[in-house]
């Protein structure tokens, strides 16, 4: 099948790349090290067990879990594709029989799988053993990388149509700071969004970007308000209707640039 | 079937291009008051390929080429016009119609840059289906032709570009495209690579029955591949006809160049219409509508010094300069 070869020729194309992926696994501990201290003194200088309902393991975790979101649904469709369209060598995908949506989520797919193979399994374990995860059981963690899978999804959709609106703007790169900036503070991937006050959490439920971070990072915390099957199933099918919507869109909006699209250059 | 592998009539393309004044002034009204206009980048193409044909595809930058084969390939949508390419029309069936295609590009690369192109073939005869019996059979077939039997094994960044063009041709030419569209396939190669690149087409065109449609701007590839040569200019066909009529294209001018034993001045020769002179050698232009040519050349061996002489037609690529501008 055409999707899982074009995963397996870009898995072998980012086992080049090895070397750094070997350096963020030096790198990421360092991350935690620092978490650990900030939220040991942040927690000694209040004299209390929790803060807004975390517990001090809960907090340095969550900035793992932050971490080990990031490593499941990073990708960059949306430079991709706008280079694509800017360059014009989109006409090159356009020469080929193939689904370009398709063709993209094969390589952030296998971008990811090596990125779980070399990041996500020894941070997980070295993180363990820097500081002892008393919360996490194999079912969490089971139901963690579940979501993370659906996240990933969500998270290339958002790009794709980042990448797609170089076909109107041309430059889409202010765009892209923006829409990261708010999936980071209104999707949990900077603090826990119980930090915010009600409006503004009140706004986050309007939104996908807490399907990425915060739920999924609920879940691994295996928090009491997520931590039964039907809660989890609450939390996949909202993010199964946001890839629908995300998708539908894609596939409209696409249909309708393809026409206008100006195959740029000789 | 048509005996037309491709069959264009009125085809018409309009861009829509941004036009403001001069000036800070301007560029800040142009925010909210912007004018268009449609510029017509090809403007009422008729064009028919034969089967088989390795026809070459010229015209000045700008002319309309580049679009015409966009369109022809399904990368664009026309205003107006027919076009029907093997019974589809491209940019209605593109995935289905695209099979059927390859293409090469001088300038930009179908391999993937980190991977041998070995690579790349393998992801291609996934994506076009191709039987692995009949892969194997091709990949050697290619190897062989192109001389790149080790090549194809190391990763593309290290390729020299005659090694990675021929790469390319095979990446285009797996799946067995019955039409192939080469877009400056020879620019900046060598003349040993050149000419292994046109012993493929034509090799590729006679054993396989594969059409191909050739632009560039080297003459020498013309020449040496295309029978017939349209040339497009300001989004029309200006000349559609055999390489060989070109020659012919001014055949009631002749150009002579004539050596002189020694020392002219150039005072004899002003009554001549002069393209170069120096003391001792001189190129005359002579229009055949005016002057008879034995007459001229008998005058010219009793007026003049004439050591040498020696008579011939407008060069091709004049002949294409003026086509070009006029």
């Amino acid at each position: 099948m055409f999707f899982l070869k074009a995963v397996q020729t870009n898995i072998k194309l980012f086992f080049q790349y090895r070397k750094s992926f070997l350096i963020s696994i030096a790198i990421h501990p360092f991350i935690l090290l620092v978490n650990i201290f900030l939220y040991r003194s942040i927690f000694a200088h209040n004299g209390s067990d929790q803060i807004k309902g975390y517990t001090l393991t809960e907090m340095i975790w969550y900035t793992a879990g932050i971490t080990f979101v990031w490593i499941f649904i990073w990708n960059f469709a949306e430079r991709r594709i706008s280079d694509y369209i800017i360059t014009g060598d989109l006409s090159i995908h356009l020469l080929k029989p193939i689904n370009i949506f398709w063709f993209e989520l094969s390589s952030a797919a296998a971008l990811r799988i090596t990125g779980i193979a070399l990041e996500f399994i020894p941070d997980l374990i070295i993180y363990s053993l820097i500081y002892p995860p008393d919360f996490l059981t194999v079912l969490s963690l089971l139901k963690f990388v579940s979501v993370c899978l659906l996240s990933f999804f969500l998270f290339f959709l958002i790009n794709y149509l980042i990448g797609m609106t170089a076909f109107v703007f041309k430059s889409n790169s202010g765009l892209n700071e923006f829409v990261y900036i708010c999936m980071n503070l209104l999707g949990g991937g900077l603090i826990p969004l119980d930090f915010y006050p009600a409006w503004l959490q009140r706004i986050c439920d309007f939104l996908p970007f807490k399907y990425i971070f915060y739920y999924p990072i609920q879940i691994f915390l295996n928090k009491d308000s997520v931590s039964s099957i039907q809660e989890w199933g609450y939390i996949v099918l909202g993010q199964l209707g946001w890839i629908a919507g995300g998708y539908t869109l894609c596939y409209v909006l696409w249909k309708l640039a393809i026409r206008k699209f100006c195959a740029a250059g000789g | 079937m048509s005996e037309y592998i491709i069959d264009v009539a009125g085809l018409k393309k309009a861009f829509k291009v941004s036009k403001r004044d001069e000036g800070f002034g301007a560029a800040v009204k142009s925010l909210w008051n912007r004018k268009y206009e449609m510029v017509y980048g090809v403007d009422g193409i008729d064009l028919q390929v034969r089967k088989g044909e390795i026809r070459g595809l010229i015209g000045p930058n700008g002319a309309g080429k580049s679009t015409t084969i966009k369109i022809l390939s399904g990368i664009l949508h026309p205003e107006e016009g027919r076009v029907n390419v093997m019974g589809f029309v491209p940019w209605l069936e593109r995935q289905k119609y695209v099979k059927h295609l390859g293409v090469v590009f001088g300038q930009k690369s179908q391999l993937w840059w980190d991977l041998p192109p070995i690579d790349t073939y393998s992801l291609n005869r996934e994506m076009y289906k191709v039987p692995t019996k009949r892969y194997k059979e091709l990949v050697d077939y290619f190897k062989e032709l192109l001389q790149i039997e080790d090549v194809v094994y190391k990763p593309v960044r290290q390729l020299s570009l005659g090694e990675r063009m021929k790469c390319e041709f095979v990446c285009a030419m797996l799946h067995e495209p019955s039409l192939v569209f080469l877009d400056e396939p020879t620019i900046g190669l060598d003349i040993i690579s050149k000419e292994s690149i046109r012993k493929f087409i034509k090799q590729v065109n006679r054993d396989l029955r594969t059409t191909f449609i050739l632009t560039t701007h080297d003459l020498s590839d013309l020449e040496n591949l295309c029978e017939n040569v349209t040339i497009i200019n300001k989004g029309r066909v200006v000349y559609n006809d055999a390489m060989s009529q070109l020659n012919k294209y001014f055949s009631q001018k002749k150009l002579i160049d004539i050596q002189f034993h020694e020392p002219m001045g150039k005072h004899l020769l002003k009554e001549y219409t002069l393209l170069h002179s120096d003391e001792l050698t001189a190129t005359i232009e002579l229009d055949l509508t005016e002057q008879d040519l034995r007459q001229f050349v008998y005058d010219l061996l009793g007026r003049l010094p004439v050591q040498d002489i020696n008579i011939r037609n407008i060069p091709i690529e004049d002949v294409i300069k003026s086509i070009y501008s006029a």
